[in-house]
C-alpha cells in the first residue's frame, strides 16, 4: 500500500436516480496490473472515469503522483503521468490522427511541431502501427481510434496506464501484442489498472482485483486466491441458476412467427434465420460485426435487401413506422437517446405507441390513461413515488421495465431488444430475465442482442454469432454456453485481422488541412468569374475606384467571418458582431476630429470595447450556461441600444488627414484588406497548427471527448467569444475607413453576411472545423456579388435572396454528398 | 429519489401513486412560475410609477401583450420541437408590408389571406430543409429570414405603405372596454393549449419534440411535427404583423426586428425547455404579458427607445438566465439553497460518461 501510484478513496458518485459509485476505495500499486471487474452499470468506467478527470465525484479523494485531490483535470491528471484508454475512444472526430495524439500527450512529452509528423510516424512504426497521421479520426475504423489512443498513452511514458475494456474491439493477436506492451511497461514499475470483464485475461495478466457490483466494492485481493468460478460469483452476485428462469420446453410444432430471409444491409449480409412463437434469439459476436446493424434492420432501420415474414406475410422494413404496425416492438441499447422520452412522465412514457387507444375519442382521458398504466407496469415492481414522475429521475432498471411494460402494452408478435441489462442493477436484473420468458412463454418471438455471454448463455433457446456480418456459429440446446459463443466470436476474428500491421492503406482524399484552400480556390474562381462577367455588362466595373472601394468592403466581411468562424469552431454562434460593428463606428467616430495620436487610442479604446463585449458573451455561455444564441442576442440588443445613446443620429466624421491616411492603398490594394488578409492568415495558423486550434476544434467537434482529452471546452468558449468581440470590433473599425461616420444602425447585415461566408467558405456550421483563408476568399466573393448587383441592374433585394440561398445550397450540399457516400458504402 | 441500488429480491411492490398532491401538481407547471412573476410585477408597478396599473395604462399595454404572445406562441412550437425561429423579424415584417400595401390596392380579406399564407410558404421552407436535410435551425431561418427580408426590399422598394383604414379601425377597436386584439390572442392561445394537451395530435406532437429518435422507434413519423412547427411558426409571425401594420398604420421596413427577443424570451420565461418537448403555450402567454408590462414600466421612466431596449435587454437578460438556472427543477432550486452557489455545468458531468 505504500507504494500506491493511484489511490481512489471514499468515492461517491450519483446520477439522476442512479449511485453509480457508493463509497469505493481503490488502490493501484507500482508495477502491477490491477484488474477493475464487474459487470456492465457496474461503476466500472465511473470509477476510472473520476480517476482520469472526465468525471467529477460527488465526494472522496484521488490520490495520483503524491498529491491528493478532490478532483482533477484531465489535463492535470495527463500532465501527472495518467494515461487513458478508453472503452470508447475519446477522440474528437475533426481532428487528424497527428492533431489527436499531440492534444493527448502531456506538455513534456510533447515534440515540435515541425517534425511532428515524422516523430509520429516513427513512434507508429516501433509498435508495428501502419497508420496515416494526416487521417481523419471520422474517417477511421473504431479498431484503429482503440490504437491510436493505446499508441498515444504509451508515448506519453505514463506511470499510470488505465485500460477501460481494451481488448473489445481488438483480436487475439493484437491482444497479443498488447499484453507485451503491458509487461515492458510492468518491468518500468508502470502501474496499470484494468478494467474487463473477461475473466481469463484477468487470470493471464493482473495481480491485484476489485470487483464492484452496483457501484460498490464485493470483493478485492489478490487474484491468485480465486479460481475463475469464485470470480464469476463475485461479479454476478450469485449463482447463474437463480438468476435465470427455466428456457422454453422442447420446441413447440408450430408456424414459424418470425422469418428472416436474405437480410443484408451496411455492415451485414445475407442472413437468414426462422423463430417460433415462444423461443428467445440471442445475437452475438465481438463488438463491430453486424449483429447490431442486423437487429436495427429488423427494427425498420436501413437494410437494403432481404425480406422479413411476420406470421408469413411479409412486413416492409423500409421505416419503423411499417415494423411497428406489424406487431414488431424494438427497444434500442441508448435507452436515453433512442428509447425514452427523458423529461416526460412515467405515463406519458408508457402510453407513448398506446395513443390511440388511450384516446378512443381522440381526447386526452387522463384516468383511462393512468389504467392502463397500471396495467402495463403490473407485476414489473416499477420503483416511481408517482405515474407522473419523469421517467429520467428512474434508475436504470426502472427505466428499463417502463420501456418492457410498453412494448407489452402494444402486444407485439415480435420484441426485439438490444442491451436488456445494460446498466440495470443485479436485484432487476432477474426481473427482466422473468419479464423476457414470460413474454416469449405468451407466444412472442423474441430477439436479444447482448454482450454478455453469461446473459446470452442463461436466457436463450438459441444464439446466433457473427462474424464480419454473416452467421459464424448457431448455438442451440445445451451447446448455448458462454464458453462456447465467446469461443466462436473470438476464433472468428482471427480471420478477419491477421496482424496489427494490417492498416488497409485507404484512398488518399483531400487531406482535410487543405480542404479548405481548394474551397478557397473555387471561391476566388468563382469571384473572377462574376467580376468579367459583370465587366461584360458594364465596363466601369473594374475601375480603380470601384475595384478599390470593392476590396475595402471585402475586408469587412472577411473580418466580420473570422469572427464568425471562431465561435461557430468551437460549436456556438455569435448574433451580436453586427451589434459590435455599430458601436465601434460611433465609438471611433468620437476621436475622428482630433490628431492621429488621439484617433490611435480611439481604435485602441475600439478594440477594448469589443473585447469587453466578447467578455460578457463568453461568461454567459461558460458561467451561465445560456445557449449562445439567446446570450447573444440579448447582447446584441443592449449594444445597439448603448450605441444609440451615444450616437442618437449617424456623425462624427473623420478629418480628411485621417481619412486619407487610413485610406492609404499598397500598388491599389487598400491597407485595411492587407490587414484583413493578414489577419486571416494569422488565424489560419492558429487554428491549424497551434495547440489552441487543436483546442478549439476539439471543443466544437464533441464537447464531451473534447474534454476527455484533456481540453478546457468552456475555456475554448470563452476565448472564442473574446476573439469573434476583437474581429468584430475590428471590422467595426474598417467600416469607418470607408463611411467615415459613426452610425448605430449600420451593421445589423452583416450577423447574416458573417453566417453565409462561413457557410460558402465549407466550415462545420456545427462546429469542428473551418478554414480562415476559405472565409477571407469567401468575404471577397460576397462583396463581389453585392457590389456587382448595381452594375447589372438588379435591386438590392437580389443581395438578400442571395445570401439566403447561398447558405441554404452550401449548406445542403455536403449532406448529399454524405447520404451518397454512405449509400455507396452499402453497396 | 427513493431508488435503492441495493436491490433485494423481494422489492416491496406498493403501488405508486398516480399523481402528486393537487398542490405541488400545480406547483410543478411551468406556466405557475410565470404567473408568479406576472403578478409580482404588477404588484410593484405602482411602486415604481404610480399611473403604471390604472386602466388606461393597462388597456394601451394589452395590444402588445397580445403582439408578442402571438408570435411566441409560433416560437413555442418550434422550441417544442427542439429548434429556434429567427426568421420572425423577416415574417412579422414581410406579413405587415403586404397587409398594408396590398389591403389598399385590392380586396383587405385577400390582401390579409396571402399576407399569412404567402409568408407562411418560407416557414415551411425552412421546415422541408431542417426536417429532410438535418441542418441546423439556427442556420436555417437565418437564411430563410434573409429570404423574406429580400422579398420585403422588393416588393416595398424600399417605402413604407400606409395600412387600410378597415383594418387600422379594427386593430385599435376595442370590446367591453378590452382591446380586441387581447382576445385574438387569448383566442389563438386557448386553441393551441388544447391541441398541445388533449388531443392524440398533440401528444404526438410532445414526444417527437422530446425525443425524435425514440419518437421514430415506436413508429411515428417526425417530419410533418417539425416541419408543421416552422410553418405555423411563420404563419403566427404574419398574423402579428398584419395586426401590427393594423395598429402602427404606418409599418415601417424592419418593424419585425422588435419581435425576435421577446418571441424568444416569452417562451423561456413562460417556462417552455429550450431542450424542446413538453411546452406550456399559456406560460408563453403569461410571459408576453410580462415583458409588455415591463416595457410599459420602463417607457414611463424614458421616452428615449434606445435606454429602453438597453434596460428590456438586461431585464430579460436576467430573467432567463433564472428561469433557465431555475431549470424547472426543483431539486436545482434546493440545491441552490443548500449550497448558495450554482453547480457549475460540466460537459464531462453526463451520463453518457457510463457507457
Amino acid at each position: 500500500m505504500m507504494d500506491a501510484a493511484l489511490t481512489l478513496t471514499g468515492i461517491t458518485k450519483t446520477y439522476p436516480g442512479v449511485r453509480a459509485l457508493d463509497d469505493v476505495s481503490v488502490s493501484v500499486e507500482r508495477g502491477k496490473v490491477h484488474a477493475v471487474l464487474g459487470e456492465n452499470g457496474a461503476g466500472k468506467s465511473t470509477l476510472v472515469g473520476i480517476a482520469a478527470g472526465s468525471v467529477v465525484p460527488d465526494s472522496g479523494t484521488i490520490g495520483l503522483g503524491g498529491e491528493q485531490f478532490a478532483r482533477i483535470q484531465p489535463r492535470a491528471a495527463r500532465e501527472r503521468g495518467l494515461a487513458i484508454v478508453y472503452q470508447i475512444p475519446a477522440l474528437a472526430p475533426s481532428l487528424t490522427v497527428l492533431d489527436a495524439v499531440l492534444l493527448l500527450l502531456p506538455e513534456s512529452k510533447r515534440p515540435k511541431r515541425r517534425g511532428a509528423g515524422e516523430w509520429l510516424t516513427r513512434h507508429f512504426e516501433k509498435l508495428g502501427l501502419r497508420i496515416d497521421p494526416a487521417a481523419t479520426i471520422s474517417s477511421l475504423s473504431l479498431r484503429e481510434a482503440h490504437l491510436i489512443e493505446i499508441a498515444a498513452a504509451l508515448a506519453s511514458e505514463p506511470s499510470v496506464l488505465v485500460l477501460d475494456e481494451p481488448t473489445e474491439a481488438l483480436g487475439p493477436e493484437e491482444t497479443r501484442w498488447l499484453f507485451d506492451r503491458i509487461e515492458e511497461l510492468l518491468a518500468q514499475d508502470v502501474a496499470i489498472v484494468y478494467i474487463t470483464h473477461r475473466i481469463p485475461e484477468v487470470v493471464e495478466i493482473a495481480t491485484d482485483l476489485t470487483v464492484l457490483r452496483d457501484g460498490k466494492v464485493v470483493g478485492r485481493g489478490v487474484v491468485a486466491d480465486y479460481t475463475e468460478d469464485q470470480i464469476v460469483e463475485l461479479i454476478v452476485g450469485r449463482s447463474l441458476e437463480t438468476t435465470f428462469p427455466d428456457k422454453a420446453a422442447n420446441a413447440p410444432e408450430d408456424e414459424p412467427l418470425l422469418e428472416v430471409l436474405e437480410l443484408s444491409g451496411p455492415g451485414f449480409s445475407n442472413i437468414s434465420l426462422s423463430l417460433l412463437p415462444g423461443q428467445i434469439i440471442g445475437l452475438a459476436g465481438v463488438e463491430g460485426n453486424g449483429q447490431r446493424e442486423f437487429l436495427r434492420a429488423l427494427g425498420g432501420h436501413g437494410s437494403t435487401s432481404g425480406r422479413m415474414l411476420v406470421r408469413g406475410e411479409e412486413v416492409s422494413l423500409r421505416n419503423p413506422r411499417s415494423t411497428t404496425r406489424a406487431g414488431v416492438a424494438f427497444l434500442p441499447g441508448d435507452r436515453i437517446g433512442k428509447a425514452m422520452f427523458g423529461k416526460m412522465s412515467v405515463r406519458e412514457n408508457v402510453m407513448a405507441p398506446s395513443i390511440d387507444e388511450a384516446m378512443p375519442t381522440g381526447f386526452a382521458d387522463r384516468r383511462r390513461e393512468y389504467r392502463m398504466t397500471r396495467e402495463a407496469v403490473d407485476g414489473l415492481a416499477v420503483k416511481t413515488p408517482t405515474l407522473e414522475t419523469p421517467v429520467m429521475a428512474l434508475s436504470g432498471g426502472s427505466q428499463q421495465k417502463v420501456l418492457l411494460a410498453r412494448a407489452r402494452l402494444g402486444n407485439p408478435r415480435v420484441l426485439l431488444v438490444e442491451d436488456p441489462t445494460q446498466g440495470v442493477d443485479a436485484g432487476a436484473r432477474v426481473e427482466i430475465y422473468a419479464f423476457l420468458r414470460a413474454l416469449a412463454d405468451s407466444g412472442v418471438a423474441v430477439v436479444v442482442l447482448s454482450t454478455d455471454a453469461v446473459e446470452l448463455e442463461g436466457l436463450c433457446d438459441r444464439v446466433i454469432v457473427f462474424s464480419r456480418g454473416q452467421v459464424q456459429a448457431t448455438l442451440t440446446g445445451t451447446d448455448v454456453t458462454e464458453r462456447a459463443i465467446t469461443g466462436a466470436a473470438v476464433l472468428s476474428t482471427t480471420g478477419s485481422v491477421r496482424t496489427v500491421d494490417a492498416v488497409p492503406s485507404r484512398k488518399r482524399r483531400i487531406p482535410p488541412a487543405l480542404r479548405g484552400e481548394v474551397q478557397a480556390g473555387v471561391l476566388v474562381f468563382l469571384t473572377i468569374a462574376l467580376g468579367i462577367a459583370t465587366t461584360f455588362v458594364s465596363s466601369a466595373f473594374v475601375s480603380p475606384l470601384n475595384i478599390s472601394q470593392l476590396l475595402a468592403g471585402a475586408s469587412v466581411i472577411i473580418l466580420v467571418g473570422l469572427a464568425q468562424l471562431l465561435v461557430v469552431m468551437t460549436g456556438g454562434i455569435d448574433l451580436s458582431v453586427g451589434s459590435v460593428i455599430a458601436l465601434s463606428t460611433v465609438v471611433i467616430s468620437f476621436f475622428g476630429q482630433g490628431g492621429p495620436g488621439y484617433f490611435a487610442l480611439g481604435v485602441a479604446l475600439t478594440i477594448a470595447v469589443g473585447l469587453g463585449v466578447g467578455l460578457v458573451n463568453g461568461l454567459l455561455v461558460t458561467r451561465l450556461s445560456l445557449p449562445p444564441v439567446i446570450a447573444t442576442l440579448v447582447t446584441s440588443i443592449a449594444i445597439v441600444g448603448v450605441a444609440q445613446v451615444l450616437r442618437p443620429s449617424p456623425g462624427g466624421s473623420a478629418t480628411g488627414d485621417i481619412m486619407t491616411a487610413i485610406g492609404t492603398t499598397i500598388g491599389g490594394v487598400p491597407l485595411v484588406l492587407v490587414v484583413a488578409v493578414v489577419v486571416s492568415v494569422l488565424i489560419w495558423f492558429i487554428i491549424q497548427r497551434t495547440g489552441l486550434g487543436r483546442g478549439f476544434r476539439a471543443a466544437g467537434s464533441d464537447p464531451v471527448k473534447a474534454n476527455r482529452m484533456g481540453v478546457s471546452v468552456p475555456r475554448m468558449r470563452l476565448y472564442a467569444a473574446l476573439a469573434a468581440g476583437v474581429l468584430a470590433a475590428l471590422a467595426g473599425l474598417v467600416l469607418y475607413t470607408r463611411t467615415g461616420i459613426g452610425d448605430a444602425n449600420t451593421g445589423q447585415a452583416l450577423t447574416l453576411t458573417s453566417v453565409t461566408a462561413i457557410v460558402i467558405a465549407g466550415a462545420s456550421i456545427f462546429g469542428g472545423s473551418g478554414s480562415a483563408i476559405a472565409v477571407a476568399a469567401a468575404g471577397l466573393l460576397l462583396q463581389t456579388i453585392t457590389n456587382a448587383l448595381s452594375y447589372l441592374g438588379l435591386s438590392l433585394s437580389w443581395q438578400y435572396w442571395l445570401q439566403g440561398a447561398f447558405v441554404l445550397i452550401a449548406a445542403v450540399i455536403p449532406m448529399i454528398a454524405r447520404y451518397r457516400r454512405r449509400a455507396r458504402e452499402i453497396e | 429519489m427513493s431508488e435503492q441500488t441495493t436491490t433485494s429480491t423481494a422489492a416491496p411492490r406498493t403501488a405508486p401513486a398516480d399523481r402528486r398532491s393537487a398542490v405541488s401538481e400545480v406547483l410543478s407547471w411551468p406556466g405557475t412560475r410565470a404567473l408568479i412573476a406576472v403578478l409580482a410585477l404588477f404588484a410593484v408597478s405602482p411602486l415604481i410609477a404610480i399611473g403604471s396599473v390604472s386602466p388606461t395604462a393597462i388597456v394601451s399595454m394589452l395590444p402588445f401583450a397580445a403582439l408578442i404572445a402571438i408570435v411566441a406562441v409560433g416560437q413555442t412550437l418550434v422550441i417544442q420541437q427542439g429548434g429556434l425561429d429567427l426568421s420572425i423579424p423577416g415574417a412579422v415584417t414581410l406579413g405587415a408590408l403586404i397587409a398594408a400595401k396590398f389591403g389598399t390596392e385590392w380586396d383587405l380579406a385577400t390582401a390579409i389571406v396571402v399576407a399569412i399564407v404567402g409568408t407562411s410558404v418560407f416557414g415551411l421552407l425552412s421546415g422541408i430543409v431542417i426536417a429532410y436535410f438535418g441542418l441546423p435551425p439556427l442556420v436555417v431561418t437565418i437564411a430563410s429570414n434573409a429570404l423574406m427580408i429580400g422579398a420585403v426590399q422588393a416588393i416595398s422598394g424600399g417605402f413604407s405603405e400606409q395600412s387600410a383604414k378597415a383594418l387600422s379601425d379594427f386593430a385599435l377597436s376595442r370590446l367591453w372596454g378590452i382591446p380586441v386584439l387581447a382576445f385574438f390572442a387569448v383566442g389563438i392561445v386557448i386553441i393551441v393549449h388544447i391541441v398541445l394537451k388533449l388531443t392524440r395530435l398533440g401528444r404526438r406532437f410532445e414526444l417527437v419534440g422530446e425525443n425524435p429518435r425514440s419518437a421514430a422507434n415506436i413508429g411515428i413519423s417526425t417530419r410533418g411535427y417539425v416541419i408543421s412547427s416552422y410553418w405555423l411558426a411563420t404563419m403566427l409571425g404574419a398574423t402579428t404583423g398584419v395586426l401590427l401594420a393594423g395598429l402602427l398604420r404606418l409599418p415601417t421596413l424592419t418593424a419585425g426586428n422588435d419581435y425576435l427577443l421577446p418571441s424568444i424570451a416569452a417562451v423561456v420565461l413562460g417556462g417552455t425547455a429550450l431542450t424542446g418537448g413538453k411546452g406550456s403555450v399559456i406560460g408563453t402567454a403569461l410571459g408576453a404579458l410580462f415583458l409588455a408590462q415591463l416595457g410599459q414600466l420602463v417607457q414611463t421612466f424614458t421616452q428615449a427607445t434606445a435606454v429602453q431596449n438597453i434596460v428590456q435587454a438586461l431585464i430579460i437578460g436576467v430573467g432567463i438566465v433564472a428561469q433557465l438556472q431555475l431549470g424547472g427543477s426543483s431539486a436545482r432550486l434546493k440545491g441552490l439553497m443548500r449550497r448558495s452557489a450554482v453547480p457549475t455545468p460540466n460537459t464531462s458531468d453526463s451520463m453518457r460518461s457510463e457507457k
